[in-house]
């Protein structure tokens, strides 16, 4: 009788123990596929943008060009910047899809395509925002961790207050993409969280609000 | 981010809770209608012992409810007076019953060993001091001794009026009790023979050399030492008893760690013998030892999580103060908003657990009426549950520096 009741409740663990897991991979597929949807979204978007540049650079005036180019580098930069909030949650709560690491790397992508395009228009159409690459490690642990959450906070909070005249790029160190490697070999960046202001200001470690104010035209 | 060790842990611990729920839905779901025949009544002898220590507020109702009890054949009725210093001896030879008194040595197994050699009935009925049994309980739990391997029966004990809030969460905690009680019978495997009221052979207890006097919690070792020698116990889900419990927390806990410090040490008594000879206890002694395990690791897994986000926001709000910034938020709503693997699991444990109270207080015949009763009940499934694991591991650590003496 005993072994019977224990095999029976066994049967029946396994098949519920299996329903959840299969519910929980489940969920992580489709959080994955949407979050492809949304870098390819985004791909998209950059793309377009880097063509309406094209366009108005090979048909239109310098004044025209620069006017349509910041409005839509600046638009596209805080659509990538909040897909990228949500990219991390879900990053953090998926456990069975290693493909997420995949799409990570095409945002980076992103995010270093963007941040050439706001240098090459600062230095074209003479704009006075500030632009800060954010070094971070993707693998963090521990304090390290929980310096990168602090640094990220205290840009947020300086993106905020500068209200459209800061720009910040946030790009992983550790995940084996060969144009942010010749970035901080530039740069010197040799630890995280590291800032890079203005393209010739590198930071390393956690650097308070006064610091990056200081630094920028806010 | 992939699994991770934290990750696989909890999902064994939840494979495993989820096993133990089953074996009791099993249960349940296999002997729905367990009823006792109640044609040829049996009426053998029965002495009621009553250990009493300090008792003067409730022996003389205790005796009251004794003498309603509707049965034709209890021989004697005995008070040990296990040294007290209040009235209790007194009050009790007032009520007419017999009083024995014996210095008090500690533990109650040695007032129950001191009237075991002087008992005359054919059935030991041991009682509480501060326990009110119904008039048809004992009557009802003789019965189940019309099987000749019974060797003792155990009744359904519930909470004399509950009222504060701690309680009306051991009133829960009891009714839960009782089901599962009730179900382990129909494998032999009850594993305790609580003090409220639980009744024995007399023979078969003599024959065993009485209750153990090291142990903390004689009522769980003379249980697992009947199953251990071929006896069954059952279970009187007819026979209700009422009985004071703790009303503030300093003495739950005591009375908690007593219990855990008891078990602990019933477990390391028998895990060698259940391994060298298969007994009843081939399911009581793996179930104990995987609940206590299974108990403190995901007590552990609770406290990792809780004590790592408690550091963060101290961090954090550290850094916000000496930063000037915003608060730092930490998106801790994200696995209930975010639906994954482990919300997954923690759901469906929530639900089995739900089910399976629902259950209980249906076969019991109790309800959960008001919005009080959910209210205590939420707390009981949130905060009372997760005081366990924490006294448990100070049961351990209270065996491991040998500080077990009451």
């Amino acid at each position: 009788m005993k072994k019977y009741i224990l095999l029976k409740a066994a049967i029946i663990t396994v098949v519920i123990f299996s329903i959840g897991l299969f519910i929980g991979m489940w969920l992580d597929g489709q959080r994955y596929d949407e979050i492809k949807n949304e870098i390819t979204n985004l791909n998209i978007d950059w793309n377009d943008a880097r063509l309406q540049s094209l366009y108005y650079r090979t048909f239109s005036n310098q004044s025209d060009f620069c006017q349509s180019a910041l409005a839509t580098n600046k638009k596209l930069a805080e659509k990538i910047f909040s897909r990228g909030e949500q990219l991390e949650r879900y990053e953090e709560v998926n456990r069975f899809s290693s493909e997420v690491l995949e799409q990570k790397k095409i945002y980076a992508l992103l995010h270093v395509q963007l941040w050439l395009n706001s240098v090459e228009l600062k230095r074209e159409c003479n704009a006075n925002y500030s632009t800060i690459i954010y070094f971070y490690s993707h693998y963090a642990k521990g304090e390290e961790e929980q310096d990168q959450d602090v640094q990220s906070s205290i840009l947020i909070d300086s993106i905020h207050r500068c209200d459209g005249q800061l720009e910040v790029f946030p790009i992983p160190i550790d995940m084996d993409i060969q144009i942010i490697d010749l970035i901080i070999e530039q740069y010197g960046i040799n630890s995280v969280p590291s800032l890079l202001v203005n393209e010739d200001t590198p930071l390393n470690g956690v650097q308070s609000r006064e610091v990056i104010e200081n630094l920028i035209n806010c | 981010m992939l699994l991770g060790l934290i990750d696989i842990i909890f999902l064994i611990f939840a494979f495993f809770t989820l096993f133990f729920v089953f074996v009791f839905l099993v249960l349940y779901l296999e002997h729905r209608k367990i009823k006792i025949n109640f044609k040829d009544i049996i009426t053998p002898t029965v002495s009621i012992v009553i250990p009493a220590l300090n008792e003067e507020k409730t022996i003389i109702s205790t005796i009251n409810a004794i003498r309603k009890l509707k049965y034709p054949n209890i021989k004697e009725i005995i008070v040990i007076d296990d040294g007290s210093t209040d009235h209790t001896g007194e009050l009790a030879r007032s009520m007419g019953v017999k009083v024995l008194r014996k210095e008090n040595q500690g533990q109650k197994s040695y007032p129950l060993n001191f009237v075991l050699k002087k008992i005359k009935g054919e059935i030991m009925a041991c009682v509480d001091a501060d326990s009110y049994p119904a008039p048809d309980s004992l009557m009802r739990a003789i019965q189940y001794f019309k099987d000749d391997d019974v060797a003792s029966v155990t009744t359904s004990v519930y909470v004399k009026n509950p009222k504060t809030l701690i309680e009306r969460l051991q009133n829960i905690e009891y009714t839960l009790i009782v089901w599962s009680r009730k179900l382990l019978e129909v494998i032999d495997s009850i594993y305790v023979t609580p003090g409220a009221m639980s009744l024995y052979r007399t023979d078969v207890i003599k024959k065993l050399g009485g209750f153990d006097n090291k142990n903390l919690t004689e009522d769980i070792e003379i249980a697992w030492r009947l199953l251990h020698n071929g006896y069954k116990i059952k279970m009187s889900l007819e026979s209700e008893v009422y009985t004071g419990i703790p009303r503030k927390l300093k003495e739950w806990w005591q009375q908690r760690l007593r219990w855990n410090i008891g078990g602990l040490q019933t477990t390391l008594n028998y895990l060698p013998k259940f391994t060298k000879k298969k007994t009843m206890l081939n399911f009581v002694v793996p179930f104990f030892t995987f609940s206590f395990f299974f108990s403190i690791i995901g007590f552990l897994i609770f406290a990792y999580v809780m004590l790592g986000n408690l550091y963060s926001y101290l961090y954090y709000g550290t850094f916000s103060l000496i930063g000037g910034t915003g608060p730092i938020q930490r998106d801790i709503l994200d696995p209930i908003l975010i639906p994954n693997i482990f919300s997954i699991f923690g759901l469906i444990i929530l639900i089995t657990a739900i089910v399976w109270i629902v259950i209980s207080y249906r076969r019991t015949n109790k309800n959960l009426n008001s919005i009080v009763d959910l209210l205590d009940l939420v707390i009981y499934l949130s905060l009372y549950i997760t005081l366990f694991p924490i006294i448990l591991l100070q049961a351990v650590w209270r065996l491991i520096i040998n500080k077990k003496k009451w």
